[in-house]
């Protein structure tokens, strides 16, 4: 497993923190033993480090080496300036300076460059997978995803067979509250509960997902006649009869909304338009 | 504290030194701001039509070359009916002209025009091929490569564009990408040269001044400004400084495009290298001699600036970095006294930390440039590469006072292929 994770960009990662905790060895070996603590001007350089380190860390490696061709310039002008005009030695200090600023901060500014990169990277792969994965998680139901890839899919069979296609979509009436009073735990258990209960009325060939991002349940199903209306009241009647272990939820007495629409070829042109519909529609159901 | 006149001469020199190095920094600054501008700006660069250009390829004894570079150019993004070709075979001596007469043939429908000169009509240098292209050319832009060109798809686009939506700019450049980078030690010295000399020399004065020079190759100029200057100066041999200078004085400016990019053969040879950079010092002290009168004329505008650049780095830093290596010397052997040696070893220390630095700052502004072995590159580079060029400015100042005294005429100085 170790092994599998060692990627080009990780190792570099390893390398540089290698670099930077004997680089910090190094600065703290120099400012104890080399004297540094005595002039004053050594902490100002110090704290210019810290503060140089934090701004590549957060920007770039050119605007890091800008920053470090600044510094040194400055820097060493000062010391050839008081050199001329106050006879003031120029100590090894000064060289050290010169190079450990500018190394320290293309370090940290590659190091943050390699980590945005794993940072991307990280947000790619789990945006990819959300796309990839067909099932929710937690209901075992069809998600999001799968919903629209057969909905289109069903559309299609009505364009070619003429079957009438319903879609429903369901959702529990005041949902933001419900959630509130009984936490996420036992909203998903409810969930579960009124999932059960859908598929009890409902015929193996009839589609039932689970669209977590809107809260609701979207059912697709096929029929000869249209009795779509009659479905919906008979779901609104199993979900009044339902019963949950918890005494609270009974108490508040679930209700859900429903929102119904049958497919028209020549209204409606693709899978969204038809969900958005459908969604409409539950408005109209109070 | 100054003794004698040694010192003074000792402080003289490195202060010359120092201002250099400051000059520098402030370019290299106005550079990355240059290149932070270009990298964020998203605008979508089309026109809604584009003007006939006239893409002329001055060439001489390239036929290694040539076929590579006219294809390069046929291929290019841009209306084929809004482009002609037009390459000057210009005293050649091997068998360019057959092969540019095999590709007219090729390709019947496009617009190439072959123009072959001999020893009397032609021969007499770039500039002199250059006019003879443009006598023949038609275009309201006139583009020009190099014929060891390798121009990207989108090139002539790109510097298109910026020339039709800027008034005042007289010519566009793009900017120009070493092929052979990873031949050699040279090549990969010219390679970093090359990106700091584009992100900082160009874009930093472009972004400071709005001051550039023409690279000679890769850039578009208006066929009204040639004409009004009638054409190139056939005298220079670094003509593209030269026209530079001339657009500058005609109030235009020269605009810095580098979304478009060109890459070209480098010397992979000592002794051509040598050849080339002499022409370009001995063509640069050509212009300053040419133009220095316009330093203190301030009807000049942004090209005194460039003149003091010139005059810094091809005079006083010359002299400077000579005067104190001496007294260094002299100082050694116990010849002469000063006493302000010691911030000469952190001033050289300075110029050659920010020297690395700055060719770090360059090739990380380029994909693929920044890495373990062109860091080591420019570690070394300053003590080997750079040195070479303090040789190579001697000789162009030996050659061009030559030049001057015996009235010698100029050749055409061509850079060998490979």
């Amino acid at each position: 497993m170790l092994k599998e994770i060692n990627t080009k960009a990780s190792k570099k990662i390893d390398l540089i923190d290698t670099a930077t905790i004997n680089i910090f060895f190094l600065l703290i070996v120099v400012f104890a033993y080399g004297e540094l603590e005595k002039e004053s001007m050594n902490f100002f350089i110090l704290l210019s480090v810290m503060i140089g380190i934090i701004i590549s860390y957060y920007t770039n490696i050119t605007f890091a080496i800008l920053c470090s061709i600044v510094f040194d310039f400055l820097y060493a002008s000062t010391y050839i300036f008081l050199n001329i005009t106050k006879s003031e030695p120029i100590k090894l200090n000064v060289y050290f300076w010169m190079i450990i600023v500018p190394v320290l901060m293309i370090i940290f500014a590659y190091k943050g460059k390699l980590t945005k990169d794993i940072q991307i990277e990280n947000y790619k792969l789990k945006q990819e997978n959300r796309e990839m994965v067909m099932i929710d998680k937690e209901t075992g139901l069809r998600n999001a995803q799968s919903f629209f890839d057969e909905l289109q899919g069903f559309m299609n069979i009505n364009k070619r067979y003429g079957l009438i296609v319903y879609l429903m979509l369901v959702k529990i009436k005041y949902d933001d509250t419900l959630l509130r009073i009984i936490g996420r735990a036992k909203y998903d258990k409810t969930i579960k509960v009124l999932s059960k209960a859908i598929d009890g009325m409902l015929r193996m060939e009839d589609k039932k997902y689970l669209l977590r991002e809107q809260n609701m349940f979207g059912i697709i199903f096929l029929t000869q006649n249209n009795d779509g209306e009659i479905v919906k009241s008979r779901l609104k009647n199993i979900i009044k009869e339902t019963k949950f272990e918890e005494e609270l939820i009974n108490k508040i007495k679930i209700e859900v909304l429903v929102g119904l629409v049958q497919y028209d070829k020549d209204q409606v042109n693709s899978a969204i338009e038809f969900f958005e519909i459908a969604q409409k529609d539950m408005e109209y159901d109070v | 504290m100054l003794n004698n006149i040694y010192d003074y001469l000792l402080l003289g020199s490195l202060f010359a030194i120092w201002f250099v190095i400051f000059i520098n920094t402030i370019l290299v600054t106005s550079g990355f701001m240059s290149y932070v501008k270009h990298y964020k700006d998203e605008k979508v660069r089309i026109l809604e039509e584009y003007p006939f250009v006239s893409v002329l390829i001055p060439a001489h004894n390239e036929a290694k070359v040539i076929s590579k570079t006219v294809h390069a150019v046929l291929n290019l993004d841009y209306d084929h009916d809004k482009y002609e070709i037009i390459v000057i075979n210009d005293n050649s001596k091997d068998n360019s002209h057959e092969i540019l007469a095999k590709i007219k043939e090729r390709y019947p429908d496009r617009l190439i025009q072959i123009i072959n000169t001999d020893g009397v009509t032609g021969g007499k240098g770039k500039s002199n091929a250059l006019n003879i292209g443009f006598e023949h050319s038609k275009g309201e832009f006139i583009a020009i490569y190099d014929a060891d060109n390798t121009p990207e798809k989108q090139a002539l686009k790109e510097l298109v564009y910026s020339i039709k939506n800027d008034e005042q700019a007289g010519a566009v450049i793009g900017k120009f990408r070493c092929r052979n980078k990873n031949k050699n030690f040279l090549t990969r010295c010219i390679n970093l040269e090359g990106l700091y000399f584009q992100w900082m020399a160009q874009a930093g004065r472009w972004n400071l001044f709005k001051l550039c020079t023409i690279p000679g190759t890769n850039f578009v100029i208006r066929r009204s400004i040639l004409e009004q200057i009638g054409g190139w100066d056939t005298k220079a041999i670094t003509e593209d400084t030269e026209i530079s200078f001339r657009i500058y004085l005609l109030g235009y400016h020269i605009r810095f495009c580098p979304y478009s990019a060109t890459w070209e053969q480098e010397p992979e040879t000592l002794a051509v290298w040598f050849k080339q950079r002499k022409r370009w010092v001995k063509g640069n002290y050509y212009v300053m001699f040419k133009n220095y009168k316009y330093l203190f004329d301030k009807r000049a505008g942004v090209v005194r600036f460039d003149l003091l650049y010139y005059l810094s780095i091809y005079i006083f830093f010359f002299v400077a970095a000579i005067t104190s290596d001496m007294i260094f010397i002299l100082n050694l052997g116990g010849f002469v006294e000063t006493t302000v040696e010691g911030y000469s070893l952190l001033l050289w220390f300075m110029a050659y930390v920010l020297f690395v630095l700055s060719v770090q700052i360059a090739s990380s502004t380029e994909r693929g440039e920044s890495g373990f072995l062109n860091t080591g590159i420019m570690l070394i580079m300053y003590f080997t590469y750079c040195k070479l060029w303090a040789i190579v400015a001697c000789m162009g100042f030996v050659s061009f006072v030559k030049d001057v005294f015996f009235k010698r005429e100029t050749k055409w100085y061509k850079t060998e292929r490979f």
